[in-house]
């Protein structure tokens, strides 16, 4: 069994955090770098999901894009209906994961298994049948073709139509916006209405596993709350969310477990509410100047 | 012939060959819209689709519908074939590189046909009478009402495709945005090979309407000089834009044609639509139909 807790590097012997005992261990995380002996299995059991019942695992994960080492070997699981974080820096390599998983970029080592099933140089649209579904960052609307045009091209590796039709019940209930705006050209919604639309033509694919990359990317606080706010009911019905966010604080609250991402390495993962108390999240990425011990 | 009754005639008939100008020229747009590529060949394509068809009419004795059945089964095979060998290995090659392939391909299949279909006549016998319709005193060619027809009915069932039908929908989808087609699990590749098949229909149909139409014009390689013209007014990438630029076109050649053509000795409609070409370029350069990409971020 293979145990998401480990750390990608190993610690050094004799280093003084491996023996030194935790000041606080109620809300230990797991760094990468750092080990505190016997309580990191602990926590790893308890609280971290392990390898049979992911949905999906990444297992050392090599990306480059020329001589750019994009991915240096990340990690990382999703559970079957759960939500992940996945936040870090611009150009930590966050995007550059979730291309890997969807097929676009092809990793140069590692593995990708979805249901236990390595998706490593799958074609994308095999990889879209299987129900991996990635919402790409910037939208990718399809500018003059009508809103309900895009929401049905969304439903185009689905065998079943009838479930098509049911799902866009759904996320008209879901977004009544976008019903309203059914016959509009996908170009002239609002940034906001546009990351609706981006989200509901991914529900439209009957997702197993979603992939949403910066959906609050420029868009006003209210908008991405309503935004956020269906999350829950995508995981209500079993479909599991890996969300990329620079919007730290917003992805913590919503996430059960989070994977912190620095130049390509993952350099803290575990519980998300662990995370967003963790004084080297909150001064990196939740904009803390000062952490009250 | 009264004025009005001429002038209305030239129309007639301008829209007529309008009608077959856009099937060629939604040959060049499908293929455009799908891979950027601007296919130069088109009017040779529509040659070879004329040729095959009446090939198959004179050497298997078949009959309009037969020989349109296996001239489109052989043109679509060679388009499928084309796209498969020469055009997926340079597809992410420059677009300069394509345009020179175009035209490579056009000269090579000029060279192929006269080869091929030597001692076959180039086109089929019209099944129309010969004998011209009256319409309110206005003789009009039962050919170019027949063809137009045609063209007519097939332009219809080409936008039902595009906007009624699932592949449709998912050709105009990879038209309009290759990576948000990848991300919904459309695969690439066997919709490029579709859009090529409709190139081989589409060259079978409106090379032989055209033979039918033009009764021995100028050769029908040439047809591909007048879509340049309609797809650049019709916006490139316009459907519904480039079926007017195609009515639009052949209307302009019919009236030059009748009124200045007598006056400088010939010839001036077939410049005609490149001066208004040359004139929206000043004035509208993403064309009469497209649009400039200006949208809301």
């Amino acid at each position: 069994m293979r145990d998401e807790g480990v750390p990608l590097r190993q610690p050094t012997p004799g280093h003084p955090d491996a023996t030194r005992p935790s000041p606080r261990p109620t809300t230990q995380l797991i760094p990468e770098s750092i080990t505190y002996g016997g309580l990191r299995i602990r926590w790893s059991l308890l609280m971290l999901p392990s390898a049979s019942s992911a949905l999906l695992e990444v297992e050392d994960l090599h990306v480059s894009y020329g001589r750019i080492r994009a991915l240096q070997g990340v990690s990382l699981a999703v559970p079957e209906g759960a939500v992940v974080a996945l936040i870090g820096a611009n150009g930590a390599g966050k995007s550059t994961l979730l291309r890997a998983i969807s097929g676009i970029v092809r990793p140069r080592r590692g593995a990708v298994r979805f249901g236990g099933e390595n998706l490593v140089g799958l074609p994308v649209h095999q990889i879209v049948r299987r129900r991996v579904i990635h919402v790409p960052e910037g939208r990718g609307m399809l500018a003059r073709m009508s809103v309900l045009e895009n929401l049905r091209i969304g439903g185009f590796a689905r065998r079943d139509r009838a479930g098509a039709g049911a799902e866009l019940d759904k996320i008209f209930a879901l977004f009544p916006v976008l019903r309203d705006r059914r016959d509009q050209p996908a170009g002239s919604l609002s940034g906001g209405e546009q990351q609706m639309l981006a989200i509901g033509r991914a529900i439209m694919a009957g997702p197993r596993l979603l992939m949403l990359d910066e959906p609050s990317l420029g868009l006003a606080p209210l908008i991405v709350r309503e935004i956020f706010r269906i999350i829950p009911r995508l995981t209500a019905e079993g479909t599991a969310v890996l969300l990329v966010e620079q919007n730290a604080r917003m992805a913590l609250q919503c996430a059960a477990h989070a994977y912190v991402l620095e130049t390509g390495h993952v350099v803290l993962s575990g519980r998300a509410a662990d995370l967003l108390a963790a004084p080297e999240v909150q001064r990196a990425y939740l904009g803390a100047s000062e952490v009250v011990s | 012939m009264p004025d009005l009754a001429f002038f209305v005639f030239l129309v007639a008939d301008g829209a007529l060959a309008g009608s077959i100008y856009a099937l060629v020229a939604l040959a060049f747009v499908v293929v455009y819209k799908g891979s950027r590529m601007i296919n130069f060949a088109v009017g040779e394509w529509t040659m070879l689709g004329a040729r095959t068809a009446a090939a198959a009419s004179h050497t298997l004795g078949l009959g309009l519908g037969g020989a349109l059945g296996v001239g489109c089964a052989g043109l679509v095979t060679l388009a499928l074939l084309f796209n498969r060998i020469v055009l997926r290995p340079l597809l992410r090659r420059s677009l300069l590189a394509l345009i020179m392939l175009s035209l490579g391909v056009g000269i090579f299949m000029r060279g192929a046909a006269a080869l091929v279909f030597a001692g076959i006549p180039p086109r089929i016998a019209s099944p129309f009478p010969v004998e011209p319709l009256l319409v309110a005193g206005v003789p009009i060619s039962v050919d170019k009402v027949a063809s137009a027809a045609i063209a007519g009915a097939c332009i219809a069932a080409l936008s039902w495709f595009f906007h009624g039908s699932r592949t449709g929908l998912a050709l105009r989808a990879v038209a309009s945005d290759q990576q948000v087609a990848l991300a919904v699990g459309i695969d690439l590749q066997r919709h490029f090979a579709i859009t090529w098949a409709l190139v081989g229909v589409l060259s079978v149909l409106a090379g032989t309407l055209w033979s039918f139409a033009s009764g021995g014009g100028f050769g029908i390689e040439l047809l591909g000089f007048k879509v340049f013209p309609i797809v650049i007014l019709g916006g490139l990438d316009s459907l519904p834009g480039t079926i007017i630029a195609a009515f639009a076109v052949g209307i302009l050649e019919s009236v030059v044609a009748g009124y200045i053509d007598p006056i400088v000795g010939g010839g001036f409609s077939h410049v005609a639509s490149y001066l208004v070409l040359i004139a929206t370029l000043f004035v509208r350069p993403w064309g009469l139909f497209g649009r400039p990409d200006v949208e809301r971020v």
